[in-house]
């Protein structure tokens, strides 16, 4: 086989169609390689600062007829005795928070009542030890203090607060469960 | 002509199956590679890695001087084939001037890994927390996505205090073995 041997002028632009090639490919690759970097740092400072993701349900049951809110049709306790007594059931609220240690969560509840939600440990198990406290301001008469060791992602309740004629139900969730990590 | 008993290092090994050598360089490393099975193996994998990147990025074929390419495997085949070292290999000085073909295949399938990797993983492309809310963000129903993975532990009451109040707590078991803590205070306002 003979070999081409092209003309300079031929070659020269090949090489620098080529170098210019090889500069917007390296210019992606290091663009998407500091992207993944920067997201990867941002995970480990995340679970490095202990924030814990949660959630505070406030729903409104009520022995009256009604609906029950369609969004509430996958949680399976809800349907279970002796929440299935309830004929109606109204999402008020929904807050999504974030739990740091020595950092407690407070969501307001409709009645006046505040929620204060705090992450204490995570067990070796995975379990995430929570402390829940329901009052009003400044008093401590109602519910002073709850604490769970709670599986990832499975709600809990606090239930029986009297509200508009109904029953306040609120469910508490900590964590994700393993689906969706 | 200078044979060398040392076994070519992978740069040097490089170099010459890129033609950066100069000639008695080249020649050098010609007259160690017939004589070393171990190094003309190493050789040929180059040339086999090379052949297979090409085939791999097939926008890169279009930039690609494939007839220079050939022109060097079938110089080396020869080589391979009369068994002594020869200057073949050596490529003139004007094509250095050429970028090194296999490094954009490289280069190209490097970008092409790490935009998949970036596209599949970064925390930015999904809602987990979404997905695995008690209430979907629509108001519909949340789907209900069995576990992969069966949470360690059930979740339970550890500790509470009424204050003035009173109240129970129960568990609610569920048809798929789990249960649910409840804490139901009586509330008389």
């Amino acid at each position: 086989m003979t070999p081409r041997k092209p003309s300079w002028n031929l070659r020269a632009a090949r090489g620098v169609s080529c170098i210019a090639f090889t500069a917007a490919l390296t210019v992606a690759f290091m663009s998407t390689w500091s992207l993944g970097r920067t997201a990867h740092a941002e995970d480990h400072a995340s679970a490095a600062a202990g924030a814990v993701p949660g959630e505070v349900l406030v729903i409104l049951a009520n022995e009256a007829e009604g609906s029950v809110d369609p969004s509430l049709a996958s949680i399976k306790a809800l349907k279970q005795p002796p929440f299935n007594g309830f004929k109606s059931m109204k999402v008020l609220s929904r807050s999504a928070v974030a739990l740091t240690s020595g950092k407690p969560a407070e969501v307001d509840l409709p009645n006046g009542r505040h929620l204060q939600l705090e992450f204490l440990a995570q067990m070796p198990d995975g379990r995430y030890k929570v402390q829940v406290s329901i009052n009003r301001p400044n008093q401590k008469d109602y519910l002073p203090l709850l604490q769970v060791v709670a599986s990832a992602g499975e709600p809990f309740f606090v239930a029986g607060q009297k509200f508009q004629g109904g029953t306040l139900v609120i469910g508490v969730r900590v964590g994700q469960s393993a689906k969706a990590k | 002509m200078i044979v060398t008993t040392e076994h070519l290092d992978d740069e040097l090994l490089q170099r010459h199956f890129d033609g950066d050598l100069d000639r008695a360089a080249a020649s050098t490393a010609q007259a160690h590679l017939a004589s070393c099975d171990a190094c003309a193996a190493r050789q040929r994998g180059l040339e086999r890695l090379h052949l297979l990147m090409g085939a791999a990025s097939e926008g890169a074929q279009q930039e690609a001087d494939f007839a220079g390419l050939y022109d060097r495997i079938e110089a080396g085949i020869g080589a391979d084939a009369a068994g002594a070292a020869t200057d073949t290999k050596v490529v003139e000085l004007a094509s250095r001037r050429r970028m090194r073909p296999m490094v954009a295949y490289v280069v190209t399938a490097a970008a092409a890994a790490a935009a998949v990797v970036i596209t599949v993983f970064h925390p930015g492309g999904s809602t987990p927390r979404d997905a695995d809310s008690m209430v979907a963000m629509d108001g519909q129903p949340a789907a209900t996505t069995p576990q992969a993975v069966p949470a360690p532990g059930r979740s339970e009451v550890v500790n509470v205090d009424f204050g003035t109040s009173t109240g129970t707590v129960f568990e609610i078991s569920l048809a798929d073995g789990s249960s649910t803590p409840v804490v139901w205070i009586n509330d008389d306002e």
